[in-house]
């Protein structure tokens, strides 16, 4: 990497890292919000649900945790396993609540300002509202 | 009385005025001074002279003529001095006394720049002697030349940054900025991003545009920051900067599109 890029980087990373740390509550509240809604979803006997399952709550309890250039990289997990966990379960009874962990995970990544939690989250509301349409 | 006596004081006199020239230079980088006058009457054309700092004339130059001239005839007090107790007539001088020149104009350098004894006073020292003289007319220069860099800066900073959007800056201008800085270290990212942290968000945008610009300034030349600001025509509030905010809400409404579709 040139020096130039170096620095670049690195002041994109302090500039973003400082309105993380801004929006930390919110951002923290949204987290919480899916982890409880992540309570109510039943997942039955599926391995791949359940494993998808814990790999959020892990993420949404290391993001409120994290430094938060990390917490970027627990949104990006999160919304990884919500993309399968929506696969999974979207055609169940826990819609509901998927609707509603989508809707918190959009906060996240408007507040987030991160592209890679943007278009996971675009596409996890996307998944939730064409199979509807 | 021939020409030489009037020629080896001017030359002395001279010698002073280079020494305090030199000085000057050293400590107060001089250039502010000179170009002072000009900036002001540019700046003040291209904001129609509304501007109530720039009326406010904060001129150093009558101090720094006034220092130069005193480092002067001290320069030729000295050779006088050197004459007199040398028991040599003052007006019998048929040469460039190059020799005696040299010494006193150093002696008057010297001279000028001693105390006899200093005293402790509110807690500093007092220096008595010629010093004080010269510690107190630096002193009110620095102080003239500090208050026009700052009625510079500001108007150049207001001049550059005027139309700038300031959420839109914030993102972008220092990014850009910092690739034209060399030596812009880890430490030195740090400080911006918590100087730009600093900025009241509830004021309005023109000044957190100006802190902006200042903060950034303190890294690169203002040249670079007005030259970046030109080649982003996105941060000014024309067609491209509308249409680049219009682009932001459309991001910002996606997200909110989404949430109505998935809550209906």
């Amino acid at each position: 990497m040139m020096e130039t890029e170096k620095r670049q980087f690195s002041f994109a990373a302090d500039l973003k890292a400082y309105q993380i740390s801004e929006n930390a509550v919110s951002l923290d509240e949204n987290a919480k919000q899916i982890g409880l809604l992540l309570d109510q979803i039943e997942i039955g006997n599926s391995k791949v649900a359940m494993d998808n399952l814990a790999s959020i709550k892990d993420a949404v309890a290391e993001s409120q945790i994290a430094s938060p250039m990390n917490r970027v990289n627990e949104y990006v997990k999160l919304g990884e396993h919500m993309q399968f966990l929506v696969m999974e379960l979207n055609h169940t009874e826990n819609k509901k609540y998927l609707k509603q962990m989508a809707v918190c995970y959009l906060d996240i990544a408007k507040l987030s300002n991160d592209d890679r939690v943007k278009n996971l989250s675009f596409a996890v509301a996307d998944q939730l509202i064409d199979d509807e349409d | 009385m021939s020409n030489f006596v009037w020629i080896n004081f001017v030359i002395v006199f001279f010698f002073g005025i280079l020494w305090g020239i030199l000085e000057l230079v050293i400590n107060y980088e001089l250039k502010y001074v000179g170009t002072s006058r000009r900036m002001r009457k540019k700046l003040k054309e291209k904001t129609e002279g509304d501007d109530a700092v720039l009326d406010k004339e904060e001129s150093a130059v009558g101090y720094i003529f006034l220092y130069l001239l005193l480092n002067g005839l001290v320069s030729v007090l000295a050779y006088y001095a050197l004459k007199f107790f040398s028991n040599e007539a003052i007006m019998d001088i048929n040469s460039i006394e190059v020799p005696k020149l040299i010494i006193a104009g150093f002696g008057g350098v010297v001279v000028l720049r001693s105390s006899i004894f200093s005293i402790p006073f509110n807690g500093s020292t007092l220096e008595i002697g010629l010093i004080s003289v010269v510690q107190a007319l630096l002193d009110k220069i620095e102080k003239k030349i500090k208050h026009n860099i700052a009625a510079n800066r500001i108007c150049e900073i207001y001049e550059i940054m005027k139309d700038v959007d300031y959420d839109i800056a914030k993102e972008e201008l220092p990014d850009l900025c910092i690739t034209y800085i060399d030596g812009f270290s880890d430490k030195d990212s740090k400080d911006l991003v918590n100087a730009i942290k600093e900025i009241n968000g509830n004021l309005s945008n023109i000044n957190k545009c100006m802190q902006l610009g200042r903060e950034i300034a303190r890294y690169c030349d203002v040249e670079i920051l007005k030259r970046a600001i030109k080649k982003l025509p996105v941060l000014k509030e024309g067609k491209e900067g509308k249409a680049m905010r219009l682009g932001n809400a459309q991001t910002k409404d996606e997200f909110e599109i989404r949430k109505e579709k998935l809550l209906r």
